[in-house]
């Protein structure tokens, strides 16, 4: 099959290739195919883009739906539609006008879903802001600033503290009080370990709450247990 | 028709699954996104379902968990009932030869070659053909067949349900039992034809479309 190379500045219109490579700046005027896809610089594809594994080391901005195996970011990514992904790495920002599906997501940044957003696994240094539903599996979150999300719902998910470099964070705590959390009306699954949120309802098996966690409302099934400087309006316990 | 609904919490209690279960379910599109109905209520967004759909749909994916991966399972869901044609004009059915000529005659006298006829009403034209030219009725009991069916038409096309034609000492008697179970008979009783509704749409709906292929 064919390879695309795109170096400088330049433009295409799609179709199926092997390899597509890019060193500068390209817009891509149509769907495209490829096994793999690397730019380096700024990529914009008005179509839809299917690849085996993509890489953007820089801009790349997809109007159309993304699916692939692998994506890995370096830097800021945007989709127009949705995106289906098995594995991705993003070390930067992605952007979703749709929904998006993962396998399993690693993210180090920011991620923006304008839609609905799954994973098995979804792991988070940094931040999220998800419009619909945030439905995962086994979540590992580290909020660096607030992630919001209306629903939360899964199976597992812990949600841990930032540890700020010890000077900073003496300096930072003692200007102000702010902490980054994890703000949404609802969390429910089984086992819930929640060290810093702000939460309206949590619902879940067994629910395990830190020092800065705030809830108004707590529905336990088996298990309970809480940092006493949490804060925790009511507590119920479901019997089944 | 208002269906009842059935709280997301209450629908955990009643089926002993957790909430990690039921995302999952839904992550692995098991269980629709169209059947989540978010309501607020007094204590802030809750999420309902329609009682019977939901229960039935779990209680399935429950019991074959066991056997089959969430993955495969999908398939098993993915055909929906209502994916049969809404109708086929008397045209389709004998250039297709889904049902021959002497049946159309008998209880389709009233329509046009171009009017539709309802797709459940075709199978059962079709299941009386079927019958009659395997020799196993004649066309007196065909019209038998046609009276008592007809009325339930519309019951077992959402339901499912199961034929039966039986005779005993020659005199036939024909059953619709729906939603689908067993029916049990006395000893002297001799079925001569049992038939699951839903088989039967299937079974029409493939001729139906096989013919289109042929074209």
């Amino acid at each position: 099959m064919n390879n695309l190379v795109l170096m400088g500045h330049g433009s295409a219109s799609g179709g199926v290739y092997d390899r597509v490579r890019i060193n500068g700046d390209a817009t891509i005027t149509g769907d495209i195919e490829c096994v793999e896809l690397i730019c380096n610089g700024r990529v914009k594809v008005a179509g839809n883009l299917k690849a085996k594994s993509i890489r953007i080391n820089g801009d790349g901005t997809f109007e159309g739906q993304v699916n692939a195996d692998r994506l890995k970011v370096y830097g800021q990514t945007t989709v127009g539609v949705s995106l289906v992904m098995k594995t991705a790495s993003i070390y930067g920002e992605l952007k979703i006008k749709g929904n998006a599906t993962f396998d399993s997501l690693n993210l180090k940044g920011g991620l923006q879903v304008a839609g609905d957003c799954e994973a098995e696994d979804f792991k988070i240094r940094g931040a999220f802001t998800i419009k619909g539903l945030l439905n995962i599996g086994t979540a590992d979150i580290v909020p660096y600033a607030d992630c919001k999300a209306p629903e939360i719902g899964g199976e597992k998910i812990m949600v841990r503290k930032f540890n700020r470099p010890f000077g900073l964070t003496k300096w930072f705590k003692f200007l102000s009080s702010y902490e980054a959390e994890v703000v949404t009306d609802m969390m429910e699954g089984d086992d819930l370990d929640i060290e810093t949120a702000n939460i309206k309802v949590v619902r879940g098996n067994r629910v395990k709450l830190g020092q800065s966690a705030a809830i108004d409302r707590v529905e336990y099934r088996d298990h309970f247990e809480k940092h006493e400087q949490s804060f925790v309006k009511e507590e119920v316990k479901v019997t089944a | 028709m208002e269906q009842e609904l059935i709280s997301k919490k209450d629908l955990l209690i009643k089926t002993g699954i957790s909430y990690g279960q039921l995302y999952r379910w839904k992550r692995k599109k098991l269980i629709p996104e169209e059947w989540f109905i978010r309501k607020s209520t007094f204590t802030g967004q809750e999420t309902f379902f329609l009682k019977e759909e939901v229960l039935e749909r779990v209680e399935r994916i429950k019991s074959m968990k066991d056997d089959v991966s969430l993955d495969d399972m999908v398939t098993v869901f993915d055909k929906k009932p209502d994916s049969f044609p809404a109708y086929l004009t008397k045209e389709d059915i004998l250039k297709r030869n889904i049902v021959s000529s002497v049946v159309i005659e008998q209880f389709a006298k009233k329509f046009t070659l171009e009017d539709r006829i309802s797709f459940d009403l075709v199978c059962l034209y079709y299941l009386i053909d079927k019958m009659l030219r395997e020799g196993k009725i004649s066309r007196s009991e065909g019209e038998l067949i046609y009276q008592t069916v007809e009325p339930y038409l519309q019951h077992v096309h959402q339901k499912d349900g199961v034929f039966y034609f039986t005779r005993k000492m020659g005199v036939p008697v024909v059953t619709v039992v729906s939603p689908p179970g067993d029916a049990h008979f006395d000893p002297e009783v001799g079925i001569i034809e049992k038939y699951s509704f839903h088989k039967l749409f299937i079974e029409v709906k493939e001729i139906s479309q096989g013919g289109k292929k042929d074209e």
